[in-house]
């Protein structure tokens, strides 16, 4: 086993400023998460997520910068305390867009097992994802000069 | 009170309740769900104001607007509001009803509630919104491939022409986009992601034809692509021919607009109405708009979109068919700015 870049108090210090973990009622899980919580590091330029390709880990961005884009197209840049992979949790699905570190970068990972015990503890995780997701679409949908409430009546389009 | 069992039905089909078990908890939520009459012509919710219901309809018809622009109707079966409430930004537009409508309401606490009782709601919000998410990433690809598209048909890949699509790129993500890589699509790929919805259809045109229209020249391979696109998308092809009338030069001139024999106005209406309808309706698309059409009054000059020269305006510029239809449009574009964003505009003065 590879060694920590933090300790279990750095790490617990980190979840709590992390936006998803924000206001949640039951302490304790941030102590559980930083024991148990898997470390990935990231050279400059490395592809976390590859667009197309199957994975649901959710990443929790810690040290460095990432991008997320659509092969050149660029679509957001995210800073430590940023999570990403979020779409991808709970759908089976291929990644929608990839992730590429923009320097070196260090994250911690979830599992889909590890996040829905995480919010069937803590339902306002789920909130704050919920949240998070709606502030990307009304981003996206900006594009397209679409009203946002539309979301789910295109929804029922599909 | 108690809901009918069209009702009940209506709630289980809405994808935040879909696959939910155990069913009894989806029944104590719609216990405390109410049913509320709205008579006709009513305002339920502004543009610009801050929400915390979600609205299903159960019977009758509102409408989508900005405004006195609509955008569109919704009926039985369509929910609205829930955007503002959970990400809790104002809504992006109004919704009045145009006959007398019943709606079910659930309230940001009830829905929380049922989330905290059940989290499974939760995971299957999120997995609704990923989906919506993954939606529209595939759009803004095949978006772009769209314009890129256009661009290129002409086998002139000008700089005015990426300038525009990178600078509306820019101004709805906020980021820089290089476009090298982007392969060109078929019009039948195109028509299969976006044709499905005559908003976004007719949305994508209107951009394509002012990016086609941006090097200062409309061509004949540019119409042609043009007018493919229009039909996979299902979109009426009138208009373009009119533009092309209006516009084309011989494939290869260099050469921009002559001013036209001028046309009657009858014959051109039609662009003139679709200018006018141009939706001015987030703040994305009036900054684009503003810096589009020039400031000064393009009395004996030349019309410039993106900094290209498009139609030369001669003395008589009050005749040109589509000089009161480009002024207006700033015009509105720049109340929207100023009225619903509150925004400074004297940059753009």
């Amino acid at each position: 086993m590879t060694s920590f870049f933090m300790n279990i108090n750095e790490r617990l210090n980190f979840l709590q400023k992390v936006s998803i973990f924000q206001d949640i009622d039951n302490p304790q899980l941030l102590y559980q998460l930083a024991q148990s919580l898997e470390e990935r590091e990231f050279s400059n330029n490395e592809v976390i997520v590859a667009q197309g390709t199957s994975s649901n880990l959710l990443y929790i961005l810690v040290e460095g910068g990432v991008k997320v884009h659509l092969q050149d197209l660029q679509l957001t840049e995210l800073e430590p305390g940023s999570s990403f992979g979020e779409i991808g949790i709970f759908d089976h699905q291929p990644r929608s867009a990839s992730v590429t570190s923009t320097t070196k970068s260090k994250c911690l990972v979830l599992t889909p097992t590890q996040i829905e015990q995480a919010i069937k503890d803590n339902p306002t995780i789920a909130f704050n994802i919920i949240k998070q997701l709606t502030l990307m679409v009304r981003h996206l949908n900006r594009l397209f000069g679409t009203a946002e409430d539309l979301f789910y009546h295109q929804l029922e389009l599909l | 009170m108690m809901l009918s069992e069209t009702n009940v039905q209506i709630i289980k089909s809405l994808p935040i309740f879909r696959d939910l078990e155990p069913e009894e908890l989806l029944s104590k939520i719609i216990l405390n769900i109410e049913e509320v009459d709205f008579g006709s012509n009513h305002n339920i919710f502004k543009q610009g104001t801050v929400g915390s219901n979600l609205y299903v309809i159960t019977q009758g018809k509102v409408k989508v607007h900005i405004g006195e622009l609509k955008l569109t109707e919704l009926t039985i079966g369509s929910c609205f509001g829930e955007m503002s409430l959970f990400d809790g930004q104002p809504h992006s537009a109004d919704i009045t009803t145009i006959e007398p409508v019943k709606c079910i309401i659930l309230t940001k606490e009830q829905i929380y509630q049922a989330i905290k009782e059940d989290p499974a709601i939760g995971i299957n919000l999120i997995r609704v919104l990923g989906q919506r998410i993954r939606k529209l990433n595939t759009h803004i690809s095949v978006w772009l491939r769209g314009l890129l598209t256009i661009i290129w048909s002409d086998g002139e890949y000008s700089d005015s022409e990426k300038k525009v699509v990178e600078g509306m790129i820019q101004e709805a993500l906020g980021t820089k986009a290089i476009l090298g890589d982007l392969p060109t699509i078929t019009p039948s790929e195109l028509g299969q992601e976006l044709g499905s919805d005559p908003s976004l259809a007719e949305n994508f045109l209107r951009t394509a034809v002012i990016v086609a229209l941006a090097n200062g020249t409309y061509s004949n391979e540019e119409h042609e692509l043009l007018t493919q696109f229009c039909v996979a998308l299902n979109q009426p092809i009138d208009l373009l021919e009119l533009l092309s009338d209006l516009l084309k030069v011989e494939s290869g001139s260099k050469s921009t607009f002559s001013q036209p024999s001028l046309p009657s106005k009858d014959l051109l209406q039609p662009i003139r109405n679709w200018l006018d309808e141009l939706n001015v309706n987030t703040p994305y698309m009036a900054k684009f708009l503003c810096k589009m059409i020039p400031s000064q009054c393009p009395f004996e000059r030349d019309i410039v979109l993106f900094g290209h020269k498009i139609v030369h305006i001669p003395p008589l510029c009050k005749i040109n068919p589509l000089y009161e239809q480009l002024v207006g449009l700033r015009f509105r574009a720049l109340c929207y700015l100023a009225d619903e964003c509150k925004e400074d505009v004297t940059p753009y003065i």
